[in-house]
């Protein structure tokens, strides 16, 4: 994934940085960042700051990062990003300082420089990361082994063992350094773990898969069905996406409060709470619609049941169903195949 | 952005990381959670990478207006200590004037204890009878605070009035149990004894309750062994107050129709609610009795060849000795044999004996402090024996915090803390103890308990521990 070539004709330290950046479907990474032969310069046109401080702050000598490439790293993320900054918006000198300013320019050198087969980043990041990575991998896992085994092989990926072409690719050099290093490399390790056990789920065999039990009560009319499909559809699409979320997470992966409210960053009481009101409103909204397509108040209620509950089962027949929407993240870098 | 095993494009492991640490922008936030809501693998691995919550948040260190405040339980505790001390210090500098009126020499003289073993079939679930609630007993029931203060206050005016030259004796199996309370005196007003306190046996009677004495030994029961010593239930019991507060017993006389006294006649006692039965044959005088009885109901049956067998029924209270004086009638000559091919009702394996309490049978007793050891101790054939020698002691009694005992086996056992702890007396006398009592007049100035040998020489002693020969009677 690459960016278009606005730059082509352009010289390397006059390309307006602060323009939004567009992201390309076919083009390869780093084309902005090869056709800049002085980005030092550039990143000191674009925020009056010079390269020297940002250096210092990430102490991008001890691995063994030069300033130009740590320009270009900058350089890329601000585009990349559109520098914190909705799209469309054009970013000034402040903004830009401001956005580099609130990266973790420490681990984001040291990732870069790892990336790019530094051997002094690399003991660093192993006196770092090498206990941590093992300890998130075994609690991914839940065993020690099976954990170990997922570190190691992320590390063989980290260190950029799969090449194309000459170019060594290390997911390291996808880190943007918006959050920590370590946040990073344990969604890595889940990914890698998440993925790997999708696509062993794929051999289970059909006869080991749980088949959902007969629903004692009488199916429903088909027209009947049909309206309460539609009738969910409207009013979960009318949700935002903290509450499709907080369904979803509840109901459907059977998550706890806590682990729900950690990631909601809320306490576990607002999340029961937020889940308890968001049932009931769910449930007045569906008889409305329901109401709404001609069913009498009553027949909408047969049709839910009385039982609130009852949602919950419609919910998570009608998300499963749904495929997740694509992220459209504006300069989102292509993520590494799952190995 | 790649596809992956889920259709669809979805963030990187970095939008995912930074979604996790809340630092993406607002707008960012919101696209990834309505990805989220709708992608199960990326939950999962937002689930998955998040940090594991920390273990244990640390105390937060208490304010400093807080740690003025924390020696005060100490100090409360320290005061309790000293008022406890000094209410201690003060009745016993009160009570110090009159050593001899001190003696409170209550007796408990009992059979040896029961073999229920013997009668009971084991591990058999012998419902516990249930006690009236009225009945006296050591633990307090609950009553309210008034009544109690009321109760208390009377007792204690009771005692000391007369208690202290009273001697209340008690039927017991097993232990120092006064036969009175403070609580029953004064729910029973009882006139106080003329000092000098009489002679044991002593009889007295309050209403239905009737204390005597019992001779050493009491009955001659036949189908009753001793116990082994051996024999121990296996409920362990370290406070048995709560069974001899409420024991009963039967005593009585069986005679023919002209009068004359029936020796060997046969006694049954059976308690109805569990079956149980004991037995004991009248002595040459035609007299009998059984001691050491739980309450409950019981049925009677008296009989003796070549007179018809008799039967009644008794209801049982605690802590009374009921007089049952039967005349037989003189009856046909019958024979009868009978066969039966049912198993033994009765374990000759073992002596040790169970038994399970009800819920009710706890919610019912009066006991003081629910305590569990004093619910065992009101099963039948459940008793402790504190005395070293693990034999019942035949009689006990107090003076103050002191216990005087005499084991089946004759020994005179000495505790100086209420019976928690007993020691053997050292005899200084030949032969066993045959009876122990408190000391009569005159002897009542210089000594507290009195006790003979089977040599039938009397010794005496002021603290239990100490004897000394007592002087000649002239």
């Amino acid at each position: 994934m690459g960016y278009i070539d606005w730059v082509d004709s352009a010289p390397p330290h006059s390309v307006d940085f602060t323009r939004p950046s567009i992201s390309s479907e076919s083009g390869e990474q780093g084309l902005i960042l090869d056709r800049i032969q002085e980005p030092e310069l550039c990143l000191k046109e674009l925020s009056g700051v010079s390269i020297d401080e940002f250096w210092r702050e990430a102490d991008a000598g001890s691995v063994g990062l030069r300033k130009d490439e740590l320009a270009r790293v900058l350089l890329d993320l601000g585009v990349k990003y559109n520098y914190g900054l909705a799209p469309e918006t054009a970013a000034t000198g402040a903004q830009i300082v401001a956005f580099w300013q609130t990266l973790q320019l420490q681990d984001l050198a040291l990732a870069h420089a790892c990336a790019l087969g530094r051997d002094a980043a690399w003991q660093q990041f192993m006196v770092r990361f090498r206990e941590p990575l093992r300890q998130a991998a075994a609690g991914i896992t839940g065993s020690a082994p099976l954990g170990r085994e997922l570190a190691d092989s992320l590390y063989a990926e980290l260190f950029g063992v799969t090449e194309r072409g000459e170019q060594r690719r290390s997911p390291l050099a996808y880190y943007s350094g918006r959050g920590s290093l370590k946040g990073f490399l344990r969604a890595t390790l889940a990914q890698r773990n998440v993925d790997h056990h999708r696509r062993a789920s794929r051999e289970t065999p059909i006869t080991n898969e749980d088949l959902p039990a007969a629903s004692p009560a009488p199916i429903p009319a088909p027209d009947v069905l049909s309206r309460l499909s539609r009738s969910l559809t409207a009013t979960l699409g009318s949700l935002p996406p903290d509450e499709r979320f907080l369904l979803s997470a509840w109901f459907l992966d059977q998550r706890t409060l806590l682990e729900i409210s950690r990631i909601l960053r809320v306490h576990e009481a607002t999340v029961s709470r937020r889940l308890q009101r968001l049932t009931a409103r769910l449930h007045k909204e569906l008889l409305k619609n329901m109401q709404a397509s001609g069913m009498s108040r009553t027949a909408a209620k047969e049709a839910l049941g009385t039982d609130p509950r009852d949602i919950d089962i419609n919910l998570r027949s009608l998300l499963q169903a749904s495929r997740p929407a694509a992220f459209i993240q504006q300069g989102a870098l292509e993520d590494p195949e799952p190995r | 952005m790649s596809e992956h095993l889920q259709p669809g494009l979805h963030p990187d492991a970095d939008s995912l990381s930074a979604f996790i640490e809340g630092v993406l922008p607002e707008r960012e936030r919101l696209q990834c959670l309505a990805h989220l809501a709708d992608c199960s693998r990326c939950r999962e691995i937002v689930f998955l990478a998040q940090e594991p919550p920390p273990a244990v948040a640390a105390p937060k260190p208490a304010p400093a207006w807080r740690r003025w405040f924390a020696p005060i339980p100490a100090l409360a505790a320290a005061a309790a200590v000293c008022v406890a001390v000094l209410a201690v210090s003060l009745y016993l500098h009160h009570t110090a004037g009159a050593p001899t009126r001190d003696v409170a020499a209550r007796i408990e003289q009992s059979l040896p204890a029961l073999a229920p073993g013997a009668d009971n079939e084991k591990g058999a679930h012998v419902p516990l009878p249930v006690m009236p609630k009225a009945a006296p007993n050591t633990q307090q029931p609950r009553t309210k605070p008034g009544r109690a203060r009321a109760a208390r206050g009377a007792a204690t005016e009771e005692n000391s009035r007369a208690a202290t030259e009273s001697v209340d004796v008690s039927p017991s199996t097993s232990g120092s149990i006064p036969a009175t309370t403070p609580a029953q005196q004064a729910t029973t007003p009882t006139p106080a004894p003329p000092s000098p306190p009489p002679p044991p046996p002593l009889v007295a009677q309050s209403g239905n309750i009737q204390l005597q004495q019992l001779p050493v030994p009491p009955v001659s029961s036949s189908s009753i062994p001793p116990p082994p010593p051996a024999n121990s239930p296996n409920v362990t019991l370290k406070d048995d107050q709560g069974l001899a507060d409420s024991l009963s017993g039967i005593s009585g006389t069986v005679t023919d129709a002209s009068g004359a006294v029936i020796p060997g006649a046969a006694i049954m006692l059976r308690q109805l609610a569990t079956g149980a039965s004991r037995n004991a044959r009248t002595d040459a005088r035609g007299q009998f009795q059984l001691t050491g009885v739980a309450p409950g109901r019981y049925e009677l049956q008296i009989t003796r060849p070549g007179f018809q067998q008799t039967s009644r029924q008794i209801d049982l209270q605690p802590r009374e000795i009921a007089a049952v004086n039967s005349k037989l009638e003189v009856g046909a000559v019958a024979e009868s044999v009978m066969v039966t091919g049912e198993a033994p009702m009765i374990n000759t394996t073992t002596s040790s004996v169970s038994s399970s309490i009800r819920k009710k049978d706890v919610r019912d007793l009066p006991l003081n402090g629910r305590s569990f050891e004093t619910l065992a101790a009101t099963v039948t054939g459940a008793g402790g024996n504190p005395l070293p020698s693990k034999l019942p002691a035949t009689t006990t009694m107090a003076s103050g915090k002191a216990r005087v005992a005499v084991d089946s086996a004759g020994v005179l056992y000495f505790s100086s803390n209420e019976g928690k702890r007993w020691k053997a007396v050292k005899p200084v006398w030949r032969g066993k103890v045959v009876r122990l009592a408190p000391a009569e007049p005159p002897q009542t100035a210089i000594a507290a308990f009195q006790l003979t040998t089977d040599s039938d020489s009397t010794w005496l002693s002021r603290d239990g521990n100490h004897w000394f020969p007592a002087p000649p009677v002239h």
